[in-house]
């Protein structure tokens, strides 16, 4: 078997398991649907990856660079942008927390007065 | 003017230092940080309101609560004081009168100006204050000797900036919030304020959680990272 051969069939098989266990999680109400295309779609780009290596090639020569390097930074970036945009949502929702948190607690304080001004 | 306790499981100390404050008659407004202990009820047995949090934010996320709710509730000034017995309550006049005397919007009880201070800080704590406070003396132009102090009266219009944008991390609520308020062009002003050994607990920072905050918070000042006021 050739060596491309082989970087398919890795890329593949891993790309393969991960979908598997993104589609599980999804079905099991771990992952929101948002998450789970997002992350389906960058399985489906794993998977491919091997099989993109000669499409690579052109650019990675205009680059001077191999094209499994080209693909590598490709892919180091794209998992760099989505983490930075899960962080985003993240700090997001802890502002949220924190604002409904605030609210519960005037909301508990405003009714133990209204209870105390009742009796 | 309204005093604010931020609290985190000091049933140990709680009642003390509010039936101190109520004998100088002021409004008091604890906010409970997620305590687990007995903090809430002993509060409100000494007829003093409480604003329970039902999870933990850290000091910052509780004084936060308590900026907003003060802000809603029209008042023009917030003292802000621990909830350990560190902070004596008949200090909080000179907060007062400092905030009317200089129109300062912040004004910083320190302990390191204060002849009669009783507590004492390990040579490592006082290096990172050290350096703290000559980071937030350069945002504020003036000679800031305590940066992390817990003892502050925040005036209006600073207190509505402060109840909506206000950082809630360990630093953010005291050396952040004298960098952003000095660099907004707010007035901050430091006075001497005795301060006395806690009563009862430790300080809930290690020396190695204080050195980790303080070059978090020396990177936050020097990238200019803080909340925007």
């Amino acid at each position: 078997m050739s060596q491309s051969a082989i970087q398919t069939l890795i890329a593949t098989i891993a790309g393969v398991v991960m979908a598997t266990t993104i589609y599980f999680l999804a079905c099991r109400g771990r992952l929101s649907f948002r998450y789970t295309v997002g992350w389906l779609v960058l399985c489906l780009f794993g998977i491919t990856a091997g099989a993109s290596v000669p499409i690579a090639q052109p650019l990675a020569k205009i680059l001077k660079v191999t094209p499994a390097a080209l693909l590598s930074i490709g892919a180091v970036f794209l998992l760099l942008a989505i983490c930075v945009q899960i962080s985003i949502s993240i700090s997001g929702m802890q502002e949220q927390i924190r604002r409904l948190t605030e609210e519960a607690a005037e909301t508990k304080l405003r009714l133990q007065e209204f209870q105390s001004k009742e009796i | 003017m309204l005093v604010i306790v931020p609290a985190y499981n000091e049933a140990n100390s709680i009642a003390d230092v509010l039936i101190e404050l109520q004998s100088f008659n002021f409004n008091i407004l604890v906010v409970s940080d997620g305590s687990t202990d007995r903090t809430c009820e002993i509060a409100r047995d000494v007829g003093v309101r409480v604003l329970d949090l039902p999870i933990n934010l850290g000091v910052g996320g509780a004084l936060r609560a308590g900026f907003r709710l003060a802000v809603k509730e029209k008042y023009e000034a917030v003292v802000q004081i621990d909830a350990d017995g560190q902070h004596p309550a008949d200090e909080i006049h000179s907060l007062i009168a400092a905030a009317n005397n200089h129109q300062a919007h912040l004004v910083i009880g320190s302990r390191f100006l204060s002849k009669e201070t009783s507590m004492e800080v390990g040579a490592i704590r006082r290096l990172v204050m050290r350096v703290l406070a000559q980071s937030s003396s350069r945002a504020t132009g003036i000679n800031i000797t305590d940066t992390t102090s817990g003892f502050r009266i925040i005036c209006e219009p600073l207190l509505s900036k402060f109840a909506t944008s206000f950082a809630t991390n360990y630093l953010g609520d005291t050396y952040e919030a004298v960098v952003a308020a000095g660099r907004s062009g707010y007035k901050v002003i430091e006075i001497p304020a005795a301060l006395r050994e806690r009563t009862y607990g430790e300080s809930t920072a290690s020396i190695a959680q204080s050195i980790r905050f303080t070059v978090k918070g020396l990177v936050v000042a020097a990238l200019h990272l803080h909340q925007r006021i």
